[in-house]
């Protein structure tokens, strides 16, 4: 047992063949601890995503293999690796991806009822979610009705509402404005100090850095540097 | 329940789209049930009037009279058997008729008929032919006789004339009847009203020397679309040099043009079934494409697939739900007056047709467990398929891709 929550060894991801081949990520290896703020940064196309994807299970390495919590999930079937990602992990994504005909409450106890939990505690911890993230006020609204910057924060309560280990952010802060961007991390870093939340977010914004405690930055698919913040 | 709540919403997301396909499948119940409850509501009628004018329900006779008519092939003692008869259950009237192909003259004409013996009181309870009766009156004596309007008029014979008919006994000879005309009838059917002659089955049993025998001894039951409960029953008095016969062997041609109709409807009914089912696939095919990365997202927070599907296919049931309650509401505000009032078949302009297959005069629609759950279960099974076949694409679907995709 080790207290690293992920483990990259030798990971290459190649998409398409032949001439057409892309080396997403060429070998890379890493680890990310238990209670770790971590940014993967580097220019589009570098690889970013795809290291996420790797880790989310949303993805599979063409060789090399991704370590969460100890488990290869090499081994995972997909059934498996959705278990994982509904109790283990939580996802932020750059275009919020709420569901668009749930409230913000609704769309934050999703995730609540697909693990089982009755209709009382579902609702009285996604509106508890809510609150958290400072949108008790908005919890029957619509994403339609919401700004970016408040669909962010449902679609970071969704993720934080099953208590996952490991916190998985794509670019969180590509349509947000500066002001937003800042309360967004702001609020990231208040998770990840106050319940040891793991979190990992691939960025390419200098402002979401400047809150990590650790970036990985990622060339061509490769590490070109590892640097405690 | 909150996956049911996001199908019924996910409907609402493109409301125009959705009252469509609704619509759709509303008005392919309303066409199946209004087309499927004519056809239920003509068929009885159209036995009941064919068998009043021609076979009745059920029928003893001779086991070769079918094949070959002939004088000497009857079904003695029917006085007794009839009586018999009437003690079972499900059964509301027997009429005794004996039968005789015969040329009928008038003065220097002569035309060839089928000469019908009846008994006057009794057949009435198993034939419309009395109420047909446009002219004169349904025999008036022992010695008379009602004869169609077109071989009246062939025969230029008028109420009071006096007929000659002359046949063959049972043992071959030539036996006559000379009874006179006491009434004419008009049926609307041309080859009864041109060649057929009512007497009394006393008057021509005399001439045939058959006493109390009858070529047919015809029954009317209480389910005449389900002659074979009756037969049951019946088959045990049945002499044995006899059979029993129901309509559907006796008229073939209205069973095997109910079995067209039934066919032919089928077909219509199952490619409009097609049609708006193909149109539905294609709008479910469309929305997997439009929700792709709404899959990714579900996926991407724990949904299982076999969930997402479920969540598909609750939305198709709400859809189809919706669809057929449109259509019971357009049937219904349809069918209600129209059970009341018919249709006329003079109306639809075919009245001709109406008589050639003994049609009532005005048809009225019949609703039954089949009209109304034909159309909503086989357009219900073809959009849960269609869903199944555009589902296949969320199994096929990276997870990767299913995130990036942009509409």
């Amino acid at each position: 047992m080790t207290n690293d929550v992920v483990q990259l060894r030798s990971v290459t991801r190649v998409y398409g063949q032949g001439n057409v081949a892309v080396n997403a990520l060429q070998g890379i290896s890493a680890e990310i601890n238990k209670g770790e703020f971590v940014c993967v940064v580097g220019p589009s196309g570098c690889g970013k995503s795809t290291m996420l994807h790797l880790i989310g299970g949303l993805d599979s390495p063409t060789s090399g293999t991704v370590i969460v919590e100890d488990q290869d999930l090499s081994t995972f079937t997909n059934n498996e690796l959705s278990d994982l990602r509904l109790r283990r992990m939580g996802f932020v994504f750059q275009a919020f991806n709420l569901i668009p005909v749930l409230s913000a409450c609704e769309n934050v106890e999703f995730v609540l009822q697909l693990q089982g939990i009755g209709k009382n505690e579902r609702d009285t911890r996604a509106r508890e979610v809510l609150d958290s993230v400072g949108l008790a006020d908005a919890a029957d609204r619509r994403p339609g009705e919401l700004s970016g910057g408040q669909q962010q924060r449902v679609a970071v309560a969704r993720a934080l509402v099953g208590n996952p280990l490991l916190l998985i952010a794509d670019e969180p802060s590509a349509n947000l404005d500066s002001t937003t961007t800042r309360e967004l991390c702001e609020l990231l870093q208040s998770i990840n100090r106050k319940h040891g939340t793991t979190i990992l977010i691939a960025t390419h914004d200098s402002l979401v850095m400047n809150y990590s405690t650790r970036t990985i930055q990622l060339e061509d698919g490769k590490i070109q540097q590892e640097n405690p913040a | 329940m909150l996956s049911v709540k996001v199908a019924w919403r996910n409907l609402w997301r493109n409301r125009r789209r959705t009252l469509l396909t609704a619509g759709a499948v509303g008005f392919a119940v309303l066409l199946v049930q209004l087309g499927m409850s004519f056809q239920a509501g003509s068929y009885e009628p159209m036995v009941e009037v064919s068998t009043r004018f021609a076979s009745g329900h059920l029928q003893i006779q001779h086991v070769d009279y079918k094949d070959d008519p002939r004088t000497e092939r009857f079904v003695s003692n029917t006085t007794e058997l009839r009586s018999h008869l009437l003690d079972l259950p499900g059964i509301n009237a027997v009429s005794n008729r004996t039968e005789s192909f015969g040329l009928v003259n008038k003065d220097e004409r002569s035309y060839g008929a089928l000469v019908v013996g009846v008994d006057p009181q009794i057949d009435p309870s198993a034939s419309h032919f009395s109420d047909q009766v446009t002219q004169g009156t349904y025999f008036d004596s022992p010695n008379s006789a009602i004869i169609g309007s077109a071989l009246a008029r062939n025969l230029r014979v008028s109420v009071g004339d006096e007929i000659v008919i002359l046949s063959t006994d049972v043992d071959g000879s030539v036996a006559f009847i000379a009874p006179s005309v006491s009434g004419i009838f008009e049926t609307g059917n041309d080859a009864l009203d041109r060649s057929l002659v009512q007497v009394p089955r006393s008057l021509i049993n005399d001439a045939l020397m058959l006493e109390d025998s009858a070529h047919r001894v015809v029954i009317m039951i209480d389910q005449p679309m389900l002659p074979e409960q009756s037969s049951e029953v019946i088959t045990p008095l049945v002499p044995s040099t006899a059979s029993l016969l129901d309509w559907r062997e006796l008229m073939p041609e209205i069973s095997q043009s109910i079995r067209l109709d039934k066919i032919s409807n089928g077909i219509v009914y199952g490619t409009l079934t097609v049609i708006v089912v193909l149109s539905i696939a294609n709008t479910f095919v469309m929305t997997m494409f439009e929700r792709t990365r709404e899959f990714g997202t579900l996926r991407a927070v724990g949904m299982h697939n076999r969930s997402i599907f479920g969540m598909f296919i609750t939305e198709t049931i709400l859809m189809w739900m919706l669809g057929v309650a449109i259509g019971y509401l357009l049937s219904t505000c349809a069918l209600l007056p129209l059970i009341n009032i018919g249709i006329g078949m003079d109306s639809m302009g075919m009245d001709q047709f109406a008589g050639l297959l003994f049609l009532p005069d005005r048809i009225y629609p019949a609703v039954d467990l089949k009209v109304v759950l034909v159309a909503p279960i086989s357009i219900g099974v073809g959009m849960v398929l269609s869903t199944m076949l555009a589902s296949i694409r969320l199994y096929r679907l990276s997870l990767v891709d299913a995130l990036r995709y942009r509409e």
